[in-house]
């Protein structure tokens, strides 16, 4: 084998702030190999991946042990300039690493800096453009880029000096399905066709599944688990408890204790033929051995969506007429002819591609922006002319970024803040600081600065604040962007518990698994239009319509679907409804009873 | 923005080496700081006029910078009026107090120079990208440093500006409206609850931004190249040449017209 182009000895570190991240990292990577990263938020990814560009600890400092050579170069020795010839960094956050006006210079910057040519950077940059994709936006300022361009606009700035290594921290975790797509397809292609050496942390595991050569699993700064996907993400027993998500059809597979010699395939197709076998021989076929069947035909997907009746005005939480809006300074309206009712006490999931309009809808709703045209009621009460104080106690809506709102000093404070602009009587502020500190669980966290906890419990606290005021509805925007596996569940089982509770709840997101376990109906939203109202459980089976807005359905409800010719019944969500359908069907199976 | 978006629009003027433009942009100013000549002031503003369609800019830049203006003319105008040293001639009284006519034309004068040269703004800093106008100021000889931190400066002000109005927007759901509150008001409790987390944010992109830009190179040792090219082309020469042939006119008119007594002003003092 070739000589590892990252050789990690026996690294250690502590942030300057005392804070422990990296403990004993050893650790190599081959040339042409795709590493990912998993773990917990916190867990060392974002620490390990700054190591490899010199980042940690050039510019950071901080306490370090062991050593890290890349490309034969100490990091420690080699200032970041010297190494980032060898080595391109993706961050996580798409504006933040633009810091060019527009595409052009923000490629160059890069090789400007090295001294090349201006004839060789402009020669690179038509390949670079090409490789990743946005040649027809190279006159284009960096603003004007979608989430998923800007990420790969990042990418390229990298490449134009040719590194052997691309290190991406967390680079989809901002982004929609569709910028994601673009983003794990680029980093392949480079790898794939280019032969260049692509590390990346990521909670995307199914795309992990799909790309990555080896997976290392980080807890606590220490490596836990190393090895092939396949392989790993089987261990569901040593991931649970580092919160790593764990794919559906591993776990499904798990359920079903189908692990034996020929183990369930990770890939959606495959393992659909091969549980059709074990419904019928009582065993699995080795995967690979069967050709890709076609996903189940749009033919199958059901009669036009039920409507979810409104029975009296009084009795619907939301109600909202034939609404459009156009932002000032536009031409096309961001949404058109929106109309939906949503009874008291649904939980509501709406998905579509980012920029169709969700965001829009919403703000519509708690009165940040009128509607051009149409109506809004909220519990039968026109929302028209309303105060936004009064409206603030009618519905609420949770940012997706919790810090665009914390500037108090204590967790406690924060929450008062809106109690006090509505200007209740001190023992009732008391009061209802009690009740959303307890049910978000920050009673202990009450007296900490907010800036100090982690982002899921950032985001805890700005779901407090709007509790606080009693709405009756409740929006959460995008709640689990940057989130871990445990900040995900964390938070969604606080919107249920909310539910459970009494009130209304609407949840933007773009995670489908969670959308498909908690919801009771969803709204597709893309183009401005609501494209799709129906309830969760059939929504998914609108292949075509979601492929428009560039939404995959979740693994297990694909399977599931893919399944159906073979028994399975629609609407299966969870795996656990899967798994128990299958078991139910294996004991019938005519093979098996006869 | 709308500057950015501009600049990355085509046109002669466009076309021009930044260098050239802001040369004559000097120029201009310089003449319309010397003089108070006011048929020379009109000529100026009319010799920018034509240069807005030809350079793209659309003319809702020229209403805005009007509107913007026309307070502080009209107080111009005013003060002027009444309090202009050289004032003789009244024109009307409020009670006691005369308005001139010298103050009059004084103050027209001053409005004049001050809406050539804010005229002439839109002309450099709209059709120049940022990067170009980087790459001139290095041939210029300013540090890279400097000029580098001056780019990511006009990069920070529209993510500065989204990230206030997110903010805004999720301190209005917790009922606090600036709209809502008197200017007092406004001043002891309304902008805290906005600049903290606005300071904040920024802090931490920043410290983003930071690693991103050590991670590109900067600072490498050697000479920078630069994307953009600035040696001047025959447009450049051509410009050039009609600049300094149209303010030469113009200071040889001021000259034989009796320039060091600085033209109409004094006319009226004599």
């Amino acid at each position: 084998m070739a000589d590892p182009i990252i050789h990690i000895a026996n690294l250690s570190y502590t942030y300057p702030s005392e804070q422990k991240a990296l403990e004993d990292i050893s650790l190599d990577v081959y040339p042409g190999e795709y590493l990912a990263i998993v773990g917990a938020n916190g867990a060392g990814k974002t620490t390990l991946c700054m190591f490899l560009n010199g980042v940690i600890p050039n510019v950071m400092g901080g306490r370090v042990g062991g050593s890290v050579h890349v490309c034969g170069m100490d990091t420690f020795e080699h200032p970041v300039y010297d190494i980032a010839q060898y080595v391109g960094l993706v961050l996580q956050d798409p504006e933040s690493q633009l810091f060019s006006a527009d595409v052009r210079s923000e490629i160059a910057f890069s090789a400007e800096n090295r001294g090349i040519p201006r004839a060789d950077i402009l020669n690179r940059m038509q390949d670079v453009l090409k490789i990743v994709r946005l040649e027809e936006m190279a006159g284009r300022l960096s603003d004007e880029l979608s989430g998923g361009q800007k990420q790969r606009l990042a990418i390229a700035a990298n490449l134009i000096v040719r590194p052997q290594i691309l290190v991406a921290d967390e680079p989809t975790s901002q982004l929609d399905p569709i910028g994601k797509e673009e983003v794990f397809a680029t980093l392949s292609s480079l790898n794939k066709e280019y032969g260049m050496t692509v590390v990346i942390a990521s909670h995307d595991v199914d795309e992990i599944v799909r790309y990555a050569d080896r997976v290392i699993v980080l807890d606590h700064g220490r490596i836990i688990l190393e090895g092939k996907p396949e392989q790993i993400f089987r261990e569901v027993e040593s991931l649970d408890p580092v919160y790593v998500h764990v794919p559906d059809l591993a776990r499904l597979s798990n359920v079903l204790q189908i692990n034996g010699s020929h183990p369930l395939s990770l890939s959606v197709p495959e393992a659909a033929e091969q549980l059709k076998e074990w419904l019928c021989f009582g065993q699995l076929p080795p995967p690979g051995s069967i050709q890709e069947p076609a996903m189940p035909a749009a033919a199958e997907k059901p009669e036009s969506p039920p409507v979810t009746g409104p029975d009296t005005r009084e009795e619907l939480a939301v109600d909202v007429q034939d609404i459009s809006y156009t932002y000032p300074g536009t031409n096309a309206p961001a949404i058109a002819h929106i109309s939906f009712a949503i009874p008291k006490g649904q939980f509501v999931g709406i998905i579509g591609q980012n920029g169709g309009g969700k965001t829009t809808i919403m703000k519509c709703l708690v009165g940040l922006i009128r509607p051009s045209q149409g109506e809004i009621r909220l519990a039968g009460q026109l929302l028209a002319r309303q105060k936004i104080g009064v409206i603030a106690t009618q519905i609420g809506l949770i940012l997706q970024n919790p810090d665009t709102q914390l500037f108090c000093m204590s967790v406690e404070e924060e929450i008062r803040f809106g109690l006090q602009n509505l200007k209740l009587d001190p023992e009732e502020v008391d009061r209802r600081l009690e009740e959303a500190l307890a049910i978000t669980g920050l009673v202990e966290h009450r007296s900490l600065y907010p800036f100090k906890l982690s982002l899921g419990d950032r985001r805890k606290v700005a779901v407090a604040s709007i509790v606080a005021m009693r709405p009756h509805v409740l929006i959460f925007d995008e709640p689990l962007t940057g989130q871990d596996y445990k900040g995900r569940y964390e938070l969604t089982n606080l919107a249920a518990a909310l539910h459970k509770a009494g009130h209304t709840v609407m949840m933007i997101s773009h995670d489908m698994e969670l959308v498909a376990r908690f919801t009771e109906r969803t709204l597709v939203v893309g183009k401005g239009q609501l494209l799709v109202d129906a309830p969760t459980r059939e929504v998914f089976d609108h292949l075509d319509i979601l492929r428009e807005t560039f939404i995959d359905p979740p693994e297990i409800i694909r399977l599931a679907q893919a399944l159906r010719p073979a028994g399975l019944p629609a609407g299966l969500l969870s795996i656990e409804q899967v798994a128990e359908e299958l078991l139910k069907l294996r004991s019938i199976s005519p093979a098996r009873g006869g | 923005m709308d500057a950015l978006r501009l600049s990355q629009l085509d046109s002669p003027v466009h076309r021009l080496n930044p260098l050239t433009k802001l040369f004559i942009m000097l120029l201009y100013w310089g003449t319309a700081l010397f003089t108070f000549n006011i048929p020379v002031l009109l000529t100026l503003i009319l010799l920018t006029l034509p240069l807005y369609p030809i350079s793209r800019i659309p003319l809702r830049v020229l209403r805005v910078i009007l509107s913007i203006m026309v307070g502080i003319f009209i107080l111009f105008i005013i003060i002027n009026g009444f309090m202009f040293y050289g004032g003789k001639t009244p024109l009307f009284y409020v009670y006691k107090w005369p308005f001139t006519i010298e103050g009059l034309v004084f103050g027209f004068a001053v409005c004049l120079k001050i809406l050539s040269v804010v005229m002439m703004i839109p002309l450099l800093t709209m059709t120049t990208t940022l990067p170009k106008l980087m790459a001139g100021l290095a041939t210029l000889k300013l540090p890279y440093k400097f000029i580098f931190t001056f780019g990511v400066a006009m990069r920070l002000v529209p993510l500065v500006t989204s990230t206030y109005f997110d903010i805004m927007a999720s301190q209005r759901l917790r009922g606090h409206d600036l709209r809502e509150m008197n200017y007092f008001k406004r001043l002891i409790k309304g902008y805290v609850p906005l600049f903290i987390p606005l300071v904040l944010t920024m802090l931490r992109r920043t410290a983003d931004m930071d690693i991103a830009i050590e991670s590109r190179g900067f600072g490498a040792p050697g000479k920078r190249t630069y994307l953009e090219e600035m040696r001047p082309s025959r447009a450049d020469i051509a410009a050039l040449a009609l600049a300094l042939a149209v303010f030469a006119g113009i200071f040889s008119y001021l000259y034989l017209n009796s320039a060091g007594q600085m033209g109409l002003i004094i006319e009226f003092q004599k």
